[in-house]
């Protein structure tokens, strides 16, 4: 009985979805709207978290010590800031290395190269480069070396590298970019309600007649109701079919660009989208549903007596 | 069957469409309610189906006290009771048989036994042979037999008729009338709302008269009376 009454409730959705083909296709575009700008959120977001964390990956501090200073003094120091939970490694450079390092960063530049020739002894001391999980924890480094006075006197110079600055503009650039698009989406969520208010209320116009039929033979509450419910899950349902389809097109064409964006990464969009399909349609398209039934019962509350 | 005890209904505004009306109609009954336009005939079917409720009094339906009736229990109601209207009320867009099953369909009827009743419902009103016709193709008589078919779908122990000839010239209302009584014989208790004199006078049926929302006369075997 119940499955018989949903199959026919089901069939009068989609009669009432053929019978106002046009005002379908305007409310799906405005579904599509929504959830698309939802997407493009997720897609920025997803770029913006990998190149944050890209960025962060080349944050350290570089600890150079004095040049008398012994590498068992710099091992004990090594040894200690390992332990600390939030660092996530310690490398340690000798002073050979680091000499290595700078003429082989300053290739291309002669007169260093020459200034470096000129020097009997190798000026520079060796170093400690210190890594964290989270960007926010060098701070905390640099606190227990300036607190720790054995280490004070062992240290000539601490370097806290600039890449800093820039994950807190791609912080805030994709904070921004987040308040802005929902924003966009809640633009878009409010002209959604608005459309689908509307597209019921026409249906319920047009179905007058079957309507005050129903009624009269004895369909139930929810019989009357139920094909406008169901018409609105189905707009839902293709809206975010077409966004699907819209949101791989998109991840498709842009993808040689974020890879050219982000250089030598693993991520690409194509993979993000493939992995968190389910998660990112799946909401979007139960917040579709949400919405739309939302609208179609202020519709009937307003619209229909039954 | 149908009984109205005390029963008043008065619309925003103060407007008093029925008064104090009291009324018994027994199972199998025949009954004609007549009066002029306006008179709160119309208001009484409406009370009948629950589409509004009475301002005071009590209105029992088949032993069910429907007075207060919650909103879910209404088409519990009006599937027990056919109705019939001036203005047939059918869909252009599907044929006679269509017509006929939606009624069954919306009520969560099995396909089978709507395969077998809807047959059996058109044959009664003669319209076996024209099922697959749209309503446009067929005359305005057909199309009230259709609805008579449509009202009987759910085997209803009511049939109430309001106004149902009157879209008709005389020949096809007196079919329908002849329609109505045949129902009746099976068992049904019609009501039939109207203000055809002629209909009325050849029924030799019971009679009430309403005149201002109060009921004038009630006669086993009555004649229209205004």
């Amino acid at each position: 009985m119940f499955f018989l009454s949903f199959s026919r409730v089901f069939r009068f959705s989609i009669q009432n979805f053929i019978r106002n083909i046009w005002l379908s296709i305007v409310t799906i575009t405005i579904i599509v709207l929504t959830l698309f700008s939802v997407t493009s959120l997720v897609f920025v977001n997803a770029v913006m978290e990998e190149a944050i964390k890209i960025v962060e990956s080349k944050v350290d501090v570089s600890v150079y010590f004095k040049p008398a200073v012994t590498p068992e003094q710099i091992f004990v120091v090594q040894t200690n800031l390992e332990t600390l939970d939030y660092v996530r490694d310690v490398e340690y450079v000798s002073k050979s290395q680091a000499l290595e390092k700078l003429r082989a960063q300053y290739n291309n530049s002669p007169l260093i190269l020459e200034s470096l020739k000129e020097l009997n002894d190798n000026p520079l001391g060796d170093t400690l480069i210190i890594r964290t999980h989270n960007a926010e924890d060098y701070q905390k480094v640099i606190d227990v070396l300036n607190a720790t006075p054995q280490y004070a006197v062992l240290i000539e110079n601490k370097n806290f590298d600039d890449n800093q600055i820039v994950v807190e503009r791609l912080q805030t650039i994709a904070s921004q970019i987040t308040s802005v698009g929902w924003g966009i989406t809640v633009f878009f969520s409010i002209i959604a309600i608005l459309v689908i208010v509307n597209t019921i209320r026409i249906a319920i116009y047009t179905h007058r007649s079957e309507i005050s039929i129903m009624k009269l033979v004895g369909a139930s509450n929810w019989f009357v109701r139920g094909p406008f419910i169901g018409e609105a899950i189905l707009y839902a349902l293709l809206g975010t079919v077409a966004t699907i389809a819209i949101g791989y097109l998109i991840a498709h064409v842009s993808d040689p660009f974020v890879v050219g964006m982000l250089g030598q990464t693993d991520f690409s969009l194509i993979g993000y989208v493939n992995q968190n399909a389910l998660k990112i349609f799946g909401i979007e398209f139960l917040g579709m549903v949400f919405v739309s039934v939302f609208s179609t019962s202020i519709a009937l509350s307003r619209y229909l007596r039954v | 069957m149908i009984t109205f005890k005390n029963v008043s209904k008065i619309y925003p505004g103060q407007q008093v469409a029925l008064k104090n009306i009291n009324l018994e109609i027994k199972p199998g009954e025949f009954v004609s309610i007549v009066g002029q336009s306006g008179t709160g005939k119309t208001t009484l079917v409406k009370l009948i189906l629950a589409e509004v409720r009475p301002s005071k009094g009590k209105i029992i339906i088949g032993g069910w006290d429907i007075t207060g009736i919650r909103y879910r229990e209404i088409p519990t109601l009006r599937r027990q009771i056919g109705v019939v209207f001036q203005d047939f009320k059918l869909l252009p867009r599907k044929t006679l048989y269509e017509n006929v099953a939606f009624a069954l369909e919306v009520a969560g009827e099995s396909n089978e036994k709507i395969k077998e009743i809807v047959p059996q419902v058109l044959k009664i009103v003669g319209l076996e042979q024209k099922m697959n016709r749209y309503p446009t193709q067929v005359s305005g008589g057909e199309q009230q037999r259709v609805v008579v078919a449509r009202s009987l779908a759910h085997r209803p122990k009511i049939l109430v008729a309001d106004e149902p000839t009157g879209n008709l010239d005389s020949i096809n209302s007196r079919d329908i009338i002849e329609l109505l009584k045949k129902i009746n014989d099976f068992g049904t208790t019609v009501v039939l709302v109207t203000h055809n004199r002629e209909v009325v006078n050849d029924l030799r049926k019971r009679v009430i008269t309403i005149e201002d929302g109060v009921v004038v006369s009630d006669q086993k075997r009555g004649k229209y009376l205004l």
